[in-house]
């Protein structure tokens, strides 16, 4: 466990505490990757916003029970990650396709999204939380439910496609 | 056709182009985002600090060394005295506490403080000191207190009055104080012990006692025990009749504050009136502590249960949804779980992915034993151990002459036959058509070949796509190991077969 993991369950444990400014510290920290993660696997921006707000709610509200967490960062994502599937499911039900992802303005995003757009949902929700969470296959296998094999053939798929479609431009 | 994966490097590498691009994302999260959550965040965490100090308040005034230590105003104590009186049902260690402190302060105001008064040998050898006593009310404040040896006599005199006094409180609270304290004076009798002890946590405290009583006033004294021992000092000030003596005693006690008597001599006693009852850590009395870590010290009696550390418990609002409708039920359901994953389920499939496998191996396990005895009739029990190949199974059923079977027969050992050499002989080969022929006859898909070998995996080692989606697509388990705990699925990745394990992930479609 590095500094930066032990600083994050500090902080925590001092918002818990009703330190406010711990609790800034770790928005600031985090909030760009989770918001990455987000908006890359719904493919829209106002929608990962509202995620985003949805996760850090949550944790401000349960801050008490996540002093006993042993690594905050897999729980922000664990908060994120369901989520993201919920939100998922719910265009699904309902029949909402799901967004197209819209152009940005540069051209390396628009790349970038065209690519993880092209991998399956649960290849490129695996590889974003590897890459965005830094989080282990192990960690990754807990917050998906899934069982490890299953996530290191995920990723492995989900490097093979980026290779294919990133590699050659790159 | 078969793309070669990415290697280690690779991997490194595309994920350095992704952060790369990634980089030079410009997409940020909305400004309203982080003002809304850092407000609410605020919020919370005002309404938490105010909780945590009405919690800490409410634990000073209902704990006795709370009381002790946090009440130096008579308003206060009077308070705390009152709430302290009004809990003892639920606090049943209050009740002796309270009489345990209110003897040891007689004791002090019986025994020590003529001793310190007196400052010679002489003087101890005097009666009780009265506050009536003229040439006593005039010791000297930078007076030395009296040696050890000086206060043995006048604990052994101690008029029977005070030995009773004394005797009527906690027995436990005041005989460990003797060997906990390290003040100069070492009495040999409990009273004094108590007394000793009890002036040094009185004095150290900077609260002036002037509850040296004459005998007659500790007996009053004790007599008002459980209201004014709860008041802590200050109060007990209150309780003691005016008289002459009253500002020398005060004096002397001050006196006696300034000689080394220390709070490590009075934690112990205090500690020990509340020990029966208080856990072990819950010192708040503690002088050198501070609110917050007595807040945290008494917390796991005052906060809410915790969830375990495992977040698997703490995922319980994970919204139950229909296993078709989640989009990773195949996936997951194609690695190693084939039967559909529903919540109640999913968190057994997932730390315990062994019955799974121990189903597909007993399934094989049955299968096995069809091939060698060539058994027409399925048994029940093989049948019940693969139902996740019956759910799994293609809805069309395979064209052939033979009666209709169910959509299952060819997957599950219940409607299959022996597994020929030709069935695997055809997967080796991708011969289509003698997989075909194979299939018409209900082989057993799932088969071991006499070398340990399943079909699939046949398939996949030698690179036969088709073969292996036709397989899949005729109810071979991805999962199901050969003879030497190979999956089909680690079969395809370790001949780096993309295509092939593409199609395993999405089992054949």
């Amino acid at each position: 466990m590095n500094t930066t993991e032990e600083n994050d369950e500090i902080l925590i444990g001092r918002y818990a505490r009703g330190d406010a400014a711990a609790f800034d510290q770790l928005y600031r920290r985090h909030e760009l990757r989770v918001w990455r993660y987000l908006e890359r696997n719904v493919g829209d921006q106002d929608t990962s916003d509202d995620l985003l707000q949805d996760v850090w709610l949550a944790l401000a509200r349960n801050a008490v029970s996540l002093e006993s967490v042993t690594r905050f960062r897999t729980r922000l994502f664990t908060l994120a990650h369901d989520r993201m599937v919920q939100t998922r499911r719910d265009r699904a039900s309902k029949g909402i396709p799901a967004p197209s992802r819209p152009p940005k303005s540069d051209e390396s995003s628009n790349t970038l999204s065209r690519a993880l757009g092209q991998l399956g949902g649960d290849e490129r929700d695996a590889y974003l939380l590897h890459i965005e969470g830094q989080l282990s296959i192990g960690e990754i296998a807990e917050i998906t439910e899934s069982p490890i094999d299953t996530v290191e053939n995920r990723l492995w798929v989900a490097r093979a496609k980026l290779h294919e479609l990133l590699g050659e431009k790159s | 056709m078969n793309k070669v994966p990415p290697n280690a490097e690779q991997s490194t590498d595309i994920d350095q182009i992704y952060r790369r691009l990634s980089g030079q994302d410009p997409g940020r999260p909305g400004e309203w985002v982080r003002r809304r959550v850092q407000a609410y965040a605020a919020q919370q965490a005002a309404e938490r600090a105010v909780r945590s100090s009405a919690k800490t308040q409410d634990g000073l005034s209902t704990g006795t060394m709370p009381a002790l230590r946090a009440a130096p105003a008579a308003a206060t104590t009077t308070t705390a005295a009152v709430t302290a009186t009004e809990q003892p049902a639920g606090k049943p260690w209050l009740v002796p506490a309270i009489a345990g402190g209110v003897v040891v302060v007689a004791a002090v105001g019986f025994f020590v403080v003529p001793k310190l008064m007196g400052g010679s040998g002489e003087s101890s050898k005097a009666p009780p000191v009265t506050a009536t006593q003229p040439e006593i009310s005039h010791a000297p404040i930078e007076e030395p207190p009296p040696p050890p040896q000086a206060s043995e006599p006048d604990a052994t005199e101690a008029p029977a009055s005070a030995q009773t006094s004394a005797g009527a409180g906690d027995a436990a609270s005041t005989q460990p104080a003797a060997t906990a304290s390290n003040t100069d004076a070492t009495p040999t009798s409990p009273a004094g012990s108590a007394a000793a002890t009890s002036q040094a946590s009185t004095t150290a405290r900077g609260v002036t006692t002037s509850n040296t009583a004459p005998p007659a006033a500790s007996a009053i004294a004790a007599s008002q025990a459980s209201a004014q021992r709860s008041a802590g000092p200050a109060a007990t000030a209150n309780s003691i009749p005016p008289s002459a003596g009253a500002n020398s005693l005060a004096h002397a006690s001050e006196s006696a504050a300034t000689t080394a008597h220390s709070q490590s001599a009075t934690t112990p006693v205090t500690q020990r009136a509340g020990a029966p009852m208080a856990p072990p850590p819950a010192t708040a009395g503690t002088p050198g502590k501070t609110a917050a870590e007595s807040r945290q010290l008494v917390a796991p009696q005052t906060q809410p249960p915790v969830p375990p550390p495992v977040v698997r418990t703490a995922r319980a609002t994970k919204q139950p949804l229909p296993a078709q409708t989640t989009p990773s039920a195949s996936d997951q359901s194609g690695s190693t779980a084939p039967a559909p994953r529903s919540t109640a389920t999913s968190a057994a499939s997932k730390t315990a992915p062994a019955p799974d496998t121990s189903a597909a191996a007993t399934a094989s396990a049955a299968t096995n034993t069809s091939v060698t005895t060539n058994a027409s009739v399925a048994t029940p029990a093989s049948a019940a151990t693969s139902p996740s190949m019956a759910a799994t199974a293609p809805a069309t059923p395979p064209p052939s002459a033979s009666p209709p079977a169910p959509a299952t027969a060819a997957s599950t050992p219940a409607g299959s036959s022996a597994a020929p050499d030709a069935f695997w002989a055809a997967a080796k080969s991708g011969d289509m058509t003698g997989l075909q022929a194979a299939f018409d006859s209900h082989v057993d898909v799932n088969s071991l070949s006499p070398n340990g070998e399943s079909a699939l995996i046949l398939a996949i080692q030698h690179t036969h796509l088709d073969a292996v989606r036709a397989l899949l697509a005729h109810g071979a388990n991805p999962n199901t190991p050969d003879s030497r705990g190979l999956t089909p699925i680690r079969a395809a990745r370790v001949h780096n077969n993309y295509p092939i394990l593409q199609a395993l992930l999405h089992r054949g479609k």
